[in-house]
């Protein structure tokens, strides 16, 4: 639809000396005049988050797992979550017109190594050369400027996150690995059958569909795990502590944002000060080192009186 | 140039609980019973967060000034030892210590638990042969064997558990061949011949003789 839009709008354009119809004078705007993007934002002030807006997510390392317990007793697996240097490299505008993109970048790179299109790009916005670069969409209220660092504190301890990832490789796996097929039988006069595929199709069509379910390099596709609790949050060492794993191995970047695929209300703890659109060393509230998530709710070791 | 804002990652963060800090939340604690649904807004300042501190405060993280780029995990280890540490018990799981300060696979030993957080006057405790023990950082734990009502009971404890009260050894066993007592579990009758039991067992049969 946008293509077709766009063409007949060069089109008009073109013949407009030609013709001049009312149907093309009085036209719609299209959809890229339409577009507003976030402004550059010289100050950096702290806002009111509302249930329409969508804070930037932050790029993290996963530094391994450990153990923590709630204050119920009961014991919490949890990801340790580092944030390394992360900051706002660029400002991008969409074709959408209540949604921008911010570019974050996370660790650092050395120049050598970077290569000369990406040097200018840092060069350009005055930022030194990062490991990892994504981008997050946001509305334009949550927009940040270029150069502002991302904490630890930008996650409120309950809340919950998704984290997108790559997953381990596994390498070429067989079928009941890779998509979890029975397989045949062990024994009872099964010939070379234990772990195969199977049938692959019926004499009709007389062929095997794309996409059949086959043997195959398996893992290190992005995965994101979806309303991961953040149990604590520790200002100096720049940590998040999720609840549960996260795909990948040690050292890796990991996205980390706020949930999207919940209820509004769900999203942040009861009562909890969102910092938006950031944690801004100056004007949030200052807070202690070590911020422990309250689980709340009953005690889950006292039988209930039903 | 924009490149300053971004900080050390370590030990350069010195975020201070100010002595004002503390005073809003103990005076805002009275207020937190009372507190309901609200719709987030983070212009408004609320004193009392639905986080919760940890008792023991590390401003700085533990690390040793040999260490100059020293691994997060370490740390975090470090530290929830040092905090989960209450009463001296990691003394107990000390590798190279003496056999007879340490807690070895045969000693009987004696396990104090809190049933619940809420309500710490409620305990259970647990008396067994240490048939093994997984020492793992703050993750430590141990596995006790006892019968009980004829029946074999294993328990594993989490040995830095906030609900752990106090762990006793009651009785040392002689050095063993082994660091897991796996056997007993095929062989009941051998608790007994281990030193710690073996008193326990004639002293038994002997007052049951009498009798």
């Amino acid at each position: 639809m946008l293509y077709c839009r766009t063409y007949i709008g060069r089109l008009a354009g073109t013949l407009r000396s030609q013709f001049s119809t009312s149907a093309i004078t009085t036209r719609a705007k299209l959809p890229q005049e339409k577009i507003r993007y976030a402004p550059e934002v010289s100050e950096l002030k702290l806002g009111a988050y509302t249930p329409k807006s969508q804070r930037t997510g932050v790029i993290a390392r996963k530094k391994g797992m450990c153990g923590m317990w709630d204050e119920w007793g009961v014991r919490v697996p949890v990801t340790v979550l580092q944030l390394e240097n992360v900051q706002v490299v660029s400002i991008l505008k969409t074709s959408h017109p209540d949604l921008a993109r911010l570019q974050i970048g996370c660790g650092t790179r050395k120049d050598k190594n970077t290569t000369k299109p990406l040097l200018g790009h840092f060069k350009a916005h005055g930022i030194e050369p990062k490991a990892k670069l994504f981008e997050f969409p946001i509305t334009p209220d949550a927009a940040l400027p270029v150069g502002t660092e991302l904490t630890a504190a930008h996650f409120v301890p309950g809340q919950l996150v998704d984290v997108t990832a790559p997953s381990l490789g596994k390498g070429f796996q067989g079928v009941m690995k890779r998509w979890g097929f029975s397989g045949g039988r062990a024994s009872h006069g099964n010939s070379l059958a234990h772990r195969t595929l199977g049938s692959t199709g019926n004499i009709n069509p007389g062929r095997v569909y794309p996409g059949k379910k086959m043997p195959g390099r398996m893992g290190g596709k992005s995965v994101t795990v979806i309303r991961l609790p953040v149990m604590k949050v520790d200002t100096v060492l720049n940590c998040v502590w999720v609840k549960g794993s996260v795909p990948g191995y040690d050292d890796q970047f990991v996205k980390v944002r706020d949930s999207i695929k919940l209820v509004k209300h769900r999203l942040f703890p009861e009562g909890a000060s969102v910092p938006f659109p950031t944690f801004i060393p100056g004007q949030s509230p200052a807070l202690p080192r070590e911020l422990i998530a309250r689980v709340g709710g009953q005690d889950p070791l006292v039988p209930s009186s039903d | 140039p924009r490149n300053m804002l971004c900080g050390n990652t370590l030990g350069q963060r010195l975020t201070s609980l100010g002595a004002a800090f503390q005073h809003r939340l103990t005076a805002a604690r009275a207020i937190a019973g009372t507190a309901s649904r609200q719709i987030h807004q983070s212009t408004f300042v609320r004193d009392v967060q639905p986080y919760i501190l940890p008792k023991i405060q590390f401003d700085q993280p533990l690390v040793k000034p040999e260490e100059k780029r020293p691994n997060v995990m370490k740390i975090i280890e470090r530290e929830s030892l040092a905090r989960a540490d209450v009463d001296g018990r990691s003394k107990l799981f000390v590798r190279r210590a003496h056999f007879k300060n340490r807690l070895c696979a045969g000693d009987v030993v004696f396990v104090e638990t809190f049933n619940s957080m809420s309500d710490t006057s409620a305990t259970s405790s647990f008396t067994g042969v240490c048939i093994a023990i997984y020492r793992r950082g703050v993750d430590t734990s141990f596995i006790l064997r006892n019968m009980v009502l004829n029946v074999g009971v294993e328990v594993r404890f989490m040995a830095y558990s906030p609900l752990m009260k106090r762990i006793e050894i009651i009785q040392k066993a002689k050095k063993s061949k082994r660091a897991k007592l796996f056997y007993l579990r095929e062989n009941p009758g051998r608790t007994f011949q281990l030193k710690a039991l073996k008193k326990m067992a004639k002293s038994a049969a002997s007052t049951a003789t009498k009798k």
